[in-house]
């Protein structure tokens, strides 16, 4: 039941009216036929509720209509349109520190605030000490109050103020009071307030302090409603709005898409989240796609530098062998055929890599392949039993191979010696005895002409997306917005970690724009030497053989993942794995929910596996769906 | 109205003192100026007019007198409550209490100096000579009147200064001028009977010749006297009861 109604509610103030403008003004005006009013609209159609114990924010810039509006709800004046309903008794706090009379005491002054609040004299009699102790004011209490300073002034105010007992209790830029011990101190006893069962309605610039407290928000904006509802949602696009990022016309469209109903809620707008909302609106269903990110795409991601196609999140070369995802993509954006060749480099020497007839041509000079299996068998050190990845390196290409162009990569990439890492690491390196130095060996590579963004754009065709919003934020926001939800974030994150959380590799990439044509010759080199701490250098204009007068290249730098930071490769190691599955098995209790991609599926996955993995979802989905229709 | 009358108690004897301790603010005679100022009025018109209009008017010094403490109280009573809610702003537009209040509370100091300048006038009386009669009671009569006269100017002018300030200009010639149309140190007895009955249309022409009938002639003023005056009683609060109600949510549009 809500205790505080306030509907279609509208206040309007005139302007240049005969008792506005005064006499004279009102005379010369008729006379020169000048004379008109101006209305103004300080609040238009506000509509919300609240019950029992709520706590709401409202925010807005200056001049949104905010204290015209607790003015409204106080009583002190009277809607225009619309009407204020509630139940219970209101204490507004409004603008503290002002409505004090400067010449009396504070004492005095104290006595007085408490009469305006409506509390009885005994009441002040007893609480008068508590009051001037709260506020820390015990040696000035005799003084005139215009000898206190302002910070002075309003914690008096809201030492007096905090005693009410009301059932809605109104407060316009109270808490930002004192310094910083006395607002914690103040934002205690509000809490207290707070958990004492006040409906309270609270006016703060402080978005901080919105989240903090309140559980629902109200956004105004010059008299208009923008927005009411949960408080983490709205304070995040109310923040971006701040830093300019979205439009308040913005705003109102991702606050309209919010209150919808949706077939599919789903989290993460990357390849595979992509893939799916394709499928679910090609059957017919309505799907909300939202990402944390600024953007969609996920990781494919890709930005224009000066005209040059940019992969922000490391180098994305799409390769498959199965014609039918090939033809997929193919449908959904243009690609250019593009061959993956990288090169390894140590010192001042370049490598092919993977390893093949090109690369012991380089180190060794051999031609043939005998010559290479001689040289091999010669170089491989008998280790039957390999404890760690150098051990099983050594025994599979041997020492002169290994220090050149594995081990300080590896260890650069893992931060650790490579007698530390597990031999089951390199199950294999494999080693192509033919010359053939293309990364991928995959029938259909290619990458979509420019880059990554239209294909999925495409594809997100016919859902509703929004960005820069995270799960918990819209879940708890509206946690029946769709029936199903496609959770492509980190399994561990969908459950708060409450199993702790699983390990990722991430990655650090350090852009710089030089002002050469070509700065490397190839798309990708590796730095296998210890000398450089990056691993990778992408040169962009190669992809697609960008024409630009500069280049942009991008330092990879491999980085410890902690909560927080992107994660960009799962770590499959025995630990990860097991909690993965005990987080398979929390997972089983929401059967609304379907984990997917590489982080929702804690798996390494390219991008033809992604797609394909979200078109069997799809296709388990849609044809479920079917038979439940029948 | 009674139960807001004991929710307002608190704030409204508050209101009182706050008035109090800013009138008399650092000065050294504090309360004695309220009698202070009317008797020096009074000793000013005395050394000046009793050559006029002294010589044959009976015990001019109470006559005077009674013109004084009516229009004195009057005078200040308006003048200050005119400026009761506008001085307020910072208040009502914050907290949501019945404006009035600021009002009552200046007419209760005003009324309080009333009382006490009354007390020096009855001793006045006594160095006049005046025999004190059981008809001094209806003195309660001008004064109840004079006060509720007081509230509805005191609403109206309040309301109205909200909206125009030049009221404050307007009112104080208003004042001056009122002085002299009151008969305050001349009587009317030279006027031509028309003309004294205009005079009738002035009230505080009537609270005070009420007095002086009482004081000075220890006569009742008939039925019809008490009528007129209960009438512009009515009138005034009437007016200033409905500013305020009409205009209560919206004077804040205009501080």
């Amino acid at each position: 039941m809500a205790i505080l109604e306030v509907k279609n509610l509208s206040i309007r103030y005139m302007t240049g009216d005969f008792k506005d403008i005064g006499l004279k003004e009102y005379v010369i005006r008729r006379l020169k036929r000048n004379y008109h009013i101006n209305e103004f609209w300080a609040d238009k159609d506000i509509t919300f509720s609240l019950d029992k114990g709520d706590m709401l924010g409202i925010i807005g810039t200056n001049g949104a209509g905010k204290s015209t509006l607790l003015k409204a709800i106080a009583g002190i004046m009277e809607p225009t349109t619309g009407y204020v309903k509630c139940k219970g008794n209101i204490a507004a706090l409004l603008e503290l520190a002002s409505g004090f009379d400067g010449d009396l005491t504070v004492k005095e002054n104290a006595y007085l605030r408490g009469a305006m609040l409506g509390y009885t004299r005994k009441f002040m009699d007893e609480t008068y000490d508590t009051i001037i102790d709260f506020a820390e004011l015990k040696s000035f209490q005799d003084r005139p109050f215009k000898q206190l300073s302002s910070g002075m002034k309003s914690r008096l105010a809201f030492a007096i103020a905090s005693l009410v007992q009301p059932d809605i209790l109104i407060l316009d830029e109270v808490l930002s009071v004192g310094d910083g011990a006395f607002r914690k101190k103040s934002e205690a006893k509000m809490q207290e307030i707070i958990k004492s069962g006040a409906t309270t309605i609270l006016v703060s610039h402080s978005i901080q302090q919105v989240q903090e407290l309140c559980n629902k928000v109200l956004w105004l904006d010059k008299g208009q409603q923008i927005a009411f509802g949960d408080t983490a949602i709205l304070c995040n696009l109310y923040q971006q709005y701040l830093d300019k990022k979205i439009t308040l016309q913005q705003v109102k469209e991702i606050w309209n898409y919010f209150n919808q109903h949706y077939d599919y809620l789903i989290v993460g707008a990357g390849l595979y989240g992509a893939t799916f909302a394709r499928e679910a609106v090609n059957h017919g269903k309505k799907c909300l796609v939202i990402d944390k990110r600024p953007h969609i795409g996920g990781k494919t991601y890709c930005e224009k530098v000066e005209e040059i196609i940019v992969h922000k999140y490391g180098a994305h070369i799409f390769h498959t062998n199965r014609k039918e995802i090939w033809e997929y993509v193919n449908r959904y954006a243009k690609f250019l055929p593009y061959i993956h060749c990288v090169l390894a480099k140590n010192g001042e020497q370049t490598y092919s890599i993977p390893f093949n007839m090109y690369t012991f041509q380089q180190i060794w000079g051999t031609v043939t392949l005998e010559e290479v299996e001689e040289k091999l068998l010669e170089q491989k050190v008998n280790i039957s039993n390999p404890n760690n990845l150098e051990e099983q390196a050594l025994s599979l290409v041997g020492k002169e191979v290994y220090e050149l162009l594995i081990k300080d990569y590896i260890e650069k990439q893992w931060g650790r010696s490579c007698k530390k890492l597990p031999a089951s690491m390199i199950q294999k390196i494999p080693l192509r005895m033919e010359y053939d130095e293309r990364y991928f060996m995959d029938k259909y590579q290619g990458i979509p002409i420019g880059g990554y963004n239209s294909l999925v754009e495409n594809l997100l065709e016919g859902s509703t997306v929004v960005t820069s919003i995270s799960y918990q934020n819209v879940i708890q926001a509206f946690p029946n917005i769709a029936e199903k939800i496609i959770y492509t974030g980190p399994i561990d994150q969908f459950f708060e970690y409450s199993l702790g959380p699983l390990e990722y590799r991430s990655l650090r990439f350090e852009e710089a724009i030089l002002e050469e044509a070509d700065f490397q010759g190839r798309s990708v080199i590796y730095y296998c030497d210890s000398g450089t701490k990056f691993t990778r250098i992408i040169e962009h204009k190669h992809f697609t053989d960008m024409k630009s007068q500069k280049t942009v290249i991008t330092y990879e730098y491999p980085e410890i993942w902690m909560p927080g930071k992107e994660p960009y490769y799962p770590v499959n190691d025995e630990r990860n794995n097991e909690l993965y599955l005990r987080y398979l098995e929390l997972a089983k209790e929401y059967p609304n929910v379907i984990f997917g991609g590489m982080l929702g599926n804690y798996q390494y996955y390219n991008m033809d596996e992604v797609i394909a993995d979200a078109l069997k979802q799809a296709k388990r989905e849609f044809e479920i769906d079917v038979l439940k229709k029948k | 109205m009674l139960s807001k009358m004991r929710r307002y108690q608190f704030l409204f004897e508050e209101l009182v003192k706050r008035d109090f301790k800013k009138k008399y603010k650092r000065t050294v005679l504090g309360m004695i100026w309220s009698v202070l100022s009317p008797l020096f009025t009074l000793l000013v018109m005395r050394l000046v007019f009793t050559q006029f209009f002294g010589r044959n008017t009976p015990h001019y010094t109470t006559y005077l007198f009674c013109g004084n403490l009516i229009f004195s109280c009057f005078s200040e009573s308006s003048s200050q409550g005119m400026q009761s809610l506008m001085g307020n702003a910072g208040i009502f537009t914050k907290v949501n209490i019945p404006k009035y209040l600021f009002l009552f509370s200046k007419n209760i100091q005003t009324f309080i100096n009333f009382i006490l300048t009354l007390g020096v006038f009855f001793i006045f009386c006594i160095l006049d000579k005046i025999t004190f009669t059981w008809k001094f009671i209806f003195l309660l009569y001008p004064i109840v009147c004079l006060v509720l006269f007081n509230i509805g100017v005191g609403l109206v002018l309040s309301a109205w200064f909200v909206f125009f300030r030049d009221i404050q200009y307007l009112w104080s010639i208003f004042l001056q001028l009122l002085m002299y149309m009151s008969a305050i140190f001349y009587t009317i007895d030279n006027y031509s009977p028309m003309a004294q009955n205009l005079f009738l249309l002035n009230p505080i022409y009537l609270f005070a010749r009420y007095f002086r009938k009482i004081v000075i002639e220890a006569t009742i003023p008939t039925i019809w006297f008490h009528l007129l005056m209960i009438g512009d009683v009515v009138i005034v609060l009437t007016l200033g009861c409905w500013i305020y109600k009409k205009y209560n949510t919206r004077f804040l549009y205009y501080v």
